[in-house]
């Protein structure tokens, strides 16, 4: 049956591609906004000149879920490309453990946050991806507005937070009936969880425990409750949970419609273009928690891994460690303003003269929290994103959407056998 | 002159013609059967099986159908798929005949007419999707800025928000969708019918409503169980419109069976997906067969 | 009822420009008349039908039901077909496929809201004068030509119109059943005395049918009389070869005094009825029926011919000769001659019709 199954789909994908050319080399496939794959083809033609191995880019759409969906048929199907692809943390796991990565070997891994590196790229013992860059969770705040509030620094608990936005919200509004105090991503999509965790700080978010996955945690209530009264008290918009995904929330805080924002650090440097209306008047910190040693920040991220069933290995952990070498990570940091998969250049003077904050956000990255590493990560998500939302929405209360996301996992990891 | 038709002179072959007509029918027959059939045994089978891509593969009869039948989920969104389909078919047919009445009078400009009333047919579902998800934005939509212009000082609307409001968002983005194709479908049938029955019974003293209702009706009935037909089984299939515009949301509220399955298959659990979709297919398969065998496909009474 | 049609237009707009379908018709149309309109494809006919029936309105003129006036567009004044109280039998019959033919004669009782007893013995009645009473269970689809325009008619009849319109009812139907036909609607016509206006294109059916006839060409009156009158006097060449069958002759000639010259030389005396046309001068066309050719012996006064054709008709011969004057056709009874026989042919001058070329 695997064998019929995967004949037709070769079949159609070959008559699908009918005119196109023998593949020359290897194919990379990469996803994201136009100018990052801009600056992946600079990467891609140096490697060519360096190695003298072709690479050819397959571009997916910007969106995680939809680059995993694409992953998965050709992976499933046993493919022989892509060979190299880019991989969001969140589903590394679900790679991994279905056996799709080939082992990278021996890789010094000490120029990269290791902490990130033992939790997400290793699989039983085996090393199968490499961060190419990082991604944690931000607090964005308007430092000259809080300044007007007599605050010199950014809150440190969600409490604090909710105090400068109330105090500061009748006078905005007097002026702009469309301000807020907050935004986040809040629509029912992989973000939500990401806002989520740091809602709950430490103790909070997937807990971990006898082999279950509890959601109905006191911390959790705690945090589903604080993001609905954020909603029910207008202190956010109501279109957090419709519509928000990043680049709405990143589109709001920049027409200076918001107090703060929590955002990746990706929206930093569109924030401080000449012709934002926010330039210069933002800062950056860790995100809030329910207490100051509580807080956490998501760990997110993009890590680069190679296919078991691609047919030039060999040339492909080349290229993995050619993208993954310090040249070319600071190149794409010069580039496209990222934060590095190698903790090693944080400190390089280059680099930290395009992006001062890359300090602070060291810091912040090394303490950053990551999902749980389990390969059915992408359906708990899915369950708890459902739920959370329709606590959002008041169409249950987060109690019961605590208590129903945690059954329904159940159910799965039931399934599963596990 | 009757005009009853009979084909029984047809029923009776000369086993050499009937040779030739299989091969003739073979071709056809590999092609549905590798196309068709192939693929929808093929879910059959990896429906009874733990196909998950981390998990060792192995037969688990039907478990994935129990599974399906305690999760809560999988209930929630056979009811919106109904309630979808409730909704947006009677919808579509109203307004799909009520632009077909229009189309089939005569006057300047009907072709043209005609052309621009396919436009949203042919839009692809995602790209309306889109649009219409920009209409219902909370913050620049133009719904928001018409409620505004109408009622200023009245709040922005937030339409995704609320699970009636989603599910009217859907229902209008995908009626504005499929209705023209239904006007079409009743434009053929409202043209079949002579023109002089409408001249006779505007002598026989029938009003314009008699006329529709004792006339245009009865006599569009098989189009119009056709069209209610195929709208159905499309209307349970749903799935672009839905995903591009909510995504399932909110909280679940729109998720119909389609984008339930979906999740299923974007996550690598084959297994059960393909149950949902064994589910999905025997709704519609059943439909199908109803119909047919309420002669649908037979020989229209003249 | 009576019909008074009185200078009625109609213009139709099309793509290639304004067709004018009827001229200034006027017509008056006594109560319980059988009225014919007579005339060839496009003469405006059916559209002159509709217009009475109220489906196409008059550009200009005034149509009126007795003393009512049910269309004057110069008054703004226009009743809907429904509010006329006329029954029209289409050419197509237009039963209503998804009704049996109960239901189809009961539709107009049923729209006016009639009650059920009421209707049942209304359609009783109707199909029993159509002798429809067995099929009153069929669809039309069922149903023969001749049954089908039974059950039109018996529709028509059941709710007791003032005005019975008829749009060439007979054309769908074999030549046998076509005569049959047209006796019984004769009879059921003289029987419920309705003022009825027939359509057709068929001399025959206009000639035995119709108390009197309007001829139509291209959208004007040519005449209008009782069928004989037509025959006897047609009042223009139109009219003479469209009337009888076979038609009449028509031969070019020239007014020379009292006499005529026909082509071939020969000379056609005027009769005395026809001195009015004493004065004239210039062309004419001279018409003279196939009956009224008679083949003699003697050669005195008669036109030589040539036999080239005999068609025979049963009751009669119709000989198509080559003559002197032209090629004409005549009947005889019996004794017909042989193909390629000489033969004269005796031209009364009683029995010629004269038709001026000018005004």
């Amino acid at each position: 049956m695997k064998k019929l199954l995967f004949t037709l789909l070769l079949a159609a994908l070959f008559l699908a591609g009918c005119d196109r050319q023998e593949r020359a080399g290897l194919v990379f496939s990469v996803g994201g906004a136009p100018a990052e794959l801009a600056a992946w083809q600079d990467l891609v033609d140096e490697f060519r000149q360096v190695s003298g191995i072709e690479v050819e880019l397959l571009r997916q759409p910007a969106e995680t879920g939809q680059q995993r969906q694409g992953l998965i048929l050709a992976l499933k199907a046993e493919l022989p490309t892509p060979d190299v692809f880019l991989m969001d943390v969140g589903w590394i796991g679900l790679f991994a453990a279905s056996g799709w990565l080939e082992p990278l070997g021996d890789f010094d891994r000490s120029p990269f946050f290791e902490e990130v590196v033992e939790r997400v790229d290793v699989h039983e013992g085996e090393l199968i991806a490499l961060p190419v860059y990082m991604d944690g969770g931000l607090l964005y705040y308007r430092r000259d507005l809080l300044a007007l509030a007599g605050r010199d620094a950014p809150p440190e608990t969600w409490k604090e937070l909710l105090e400068d936005a109330v105090s500061l919200l009748p006078a905005m509004r007097a002026e702009n009936p469309n301000f807020y105090g907050f935004v986040w991503q809040g629509a029912q999509y992989e973000g939500l969880i990401t806002s989520f965790l740091e809602f709950a700080g430490s103790e909070g978010g997937f807990v971990l425990r006898d082999g279950r996955i509890l959601l109905d945690v006191p911390a959790n209530r705690a945090a589903l409750r604080l993001m609905r009264d954020l909603i029910r008290n207008r202190v956010s918009p109501p279109s957090v949970y419709t519509e928000m995904r990043e680049e709405e929330v990143r589109l709001f805080f920049q027409r200076g419609d918001a107090l703060f924002a929590r955002n990746w650090p990706y929206a930093w440097r569109l924030h401080q273009q000449p012709d934002s209306p926010i330039a210069r008047r933002i800062g950056i910190a860790a995100p809030p928690g329910p207490t100051a040693e509580e807080r956490v920040s998501t760990l997110g991220g993009w890590h680069i891994g190679v296919s078991r069933f691609s047919q030039r290995k060999e040339e492909a952990m080349e290229f993995v460690r050619f993208v993954t070498s310090r040249e070319a990570q600071r190149r794409m940091v010069l580039a496209l303003g990222w934060n590095p998969g190698r903790r090693d250049l944080y400190d390089d003077p280059r680099v930290l003269e395009e992006m001062p904050n890359l300090a602070e956000l060291k810091e912040v990255f090394e303490k950053a929290r990551a999902r749980p590493a389990i390969p059915y990560y992408p359906q708990v998500s899915e369950i708890a994103q459902r739920h959370l939302n329709a606590a959002l929405a008041g169409r249950v209360t987060p109690e019961m959407a605590l208590q129903q996301a945690e059954e329904e996992i159940a159910a799965l990891m039931a399934r599963y056998g596990m | 002159m009757s005009t009853e038709s009979n084909n029984s002179a047809a029923d009776r072959l000369p086993p050499r013609e009937r040779r030739e007509a299989l091969a003739f029918l073979l071709p056809v027959a590999l092609f549905l059967g590798g196309l068709v059939l192939v693929p929808v045994l093929g879910t059959l089978l990896d429906s009874l099986h733990r196909d998950v891509t981390f998990l060792p593969r192995s037969f688990i009869g039907l478990e994935n159908y129990r599974a399906l039948s305690a999760d809560p989920a999988f209930w929630a969104s056979v009811r919106f798929t109904l309630v979808f389909v409730l909704v947006s078919v009677p919808l579509q047919v109203v307004l799909g005949l009520l632009i077909a009445l229009v189309l089939n009078e005569g006057f300047a400009g009907r072709a043209l007419l005609r052309a621009c009333v396919l436009i949203p047919w042919a839009v692809p579902a995602a790209v309306s999707g889109r649009v219409f998800e920009l209409i219902y934005n909370y913050s620049y939509g133009a719904a928001n800025w018409l409620i505004q212009l109408v009622h200023p000082g009245a709040g922005p609307v937030n339409w995704l928000g609320t699970e009636l409001g989603a599910l009217a968002a859907v229902v209008v983005a995908d009626t504005y969708k499929t209705t023209p194709f239904a006007a079409l479908l009743l434009l053929a049938g409202l043209s079949a019918i002579p023109e002089d029955l409408y001249g006779q019974a505007r002598i026989d003293r029938a009003t314009f409503l008699q006329r529709f209702f004792r006339i245009t009706l009865p006599l569009l009935k098989p189009v119009l169980v056709v069209t209610l037909i195929f709208r159905t089984i499309d209307a349970l299939r749903v799935f672009d419109v839905i995903f591009v515009l909510t995504g399932g949301g909110p909280g679940g509220a729109t998720s119909a069976l389609s984008i339930y399955g979906f999740r299923y298959y974007a996550a690598g659990d084959f297994g059960y997906a393909s149950a949902v979709s064994v589910i999905l297919f025997f709704i519609s398969l059943t439909l199908v067969v109803g119909y047919a065998s309420l002669g649908g496909f037979g020989r229209e009474a003249r | 009822m009576h019909l008074t049609i009185h200078n009625c237009s109609k213009r139709f707009r099309t793509l290639r420009g304004t067709v004018e379908a009827l001229r200034e018709v006027s017509l008056e149309i006594g109560d319980g008349e059988f009225f014919v309109l007579l005339g060839p494809s496009g003469c405006g006919k059916s559209t002159l039908l509709n217009l009475v029936a109220g489906l196409e309105r008059p550009s200009s003129g005034e149509i009126r039901f007795g003393e009512t006036v049910v269309a004057a567009p110069a008054r703004r004044i226009f009743v809907s077909p429904r509010q006329r109280n006329v029954a029209m039998v289409f050419q197509s019959y237009a039963l209503y496929p998804h009704l049996d033919v109960f239901g189809n004669i009961a539709f107009p009782l049923k729209v006016a809201g009639e009650k059920e007893g009421a209707v049942r013995d209304a359609v009783a009645e109707a199909a029993g004068r159509l002798g429809l009473g067995d099929l009153l269970g069929r669809r039309p689809g069922e149903l023969s030509g001749g049954q089908r325009q039974r059950v039109a008619i018996a529709r028509a009849l059941v709710r007791r119109p003032s005005v019975f319109l008829l749009d060439e009812p007979l054309s769908n139907l074999d030549a046998q059943l076509r005569a049959g036909t047209r006796t019984e609607l004769k009879a059921l016509q003289q029987e419920l005395g309705i003022t009825t206006l027939y359509v057709t294109h068929d001399q025959t059916e206009a000639m035995t049918l119709g108390h009197r006839i309007a001829l139509l060409e291209e959208g004007e009156i040519v005449q209008v009389g009782a069928p004989q009158e037509l025959y006897d006097a047609p009042a223009t060449p139109f009219a003479a070869t469209f009337i009888g069958s076979p038609p009449m002759n028509l031969l070019q000639g020239l007014i020379i005094e009292r006499e005529v010259l026909l082509p071939g030389g020969f000379l056609v005396n005027v009769p005395v009825e026809k001195r009015d046309m004493e004065g004239l001068k210039g062309e004419v066309l001279v018409g003279i029926r196939p009956e009224h050719l008679v083949v003699v012996q003697e050669k005195e006064g008669a036109v030589p011919g040539t036999v080239r054709m005999v068609e025979p008709l049963g009751r009669e011969f119709l000989l198509q000769i080559a003559s002197g004057i032209g090629d004409l056709q005549a009947l005889v009874e019996k004794n017909p001659p042989q193909r390629g026989e000489n033969v004269n042919l005796y031209i009364d001058p009683r029995r010629v019709h004269f038709f001026f070329l000018q005004a």
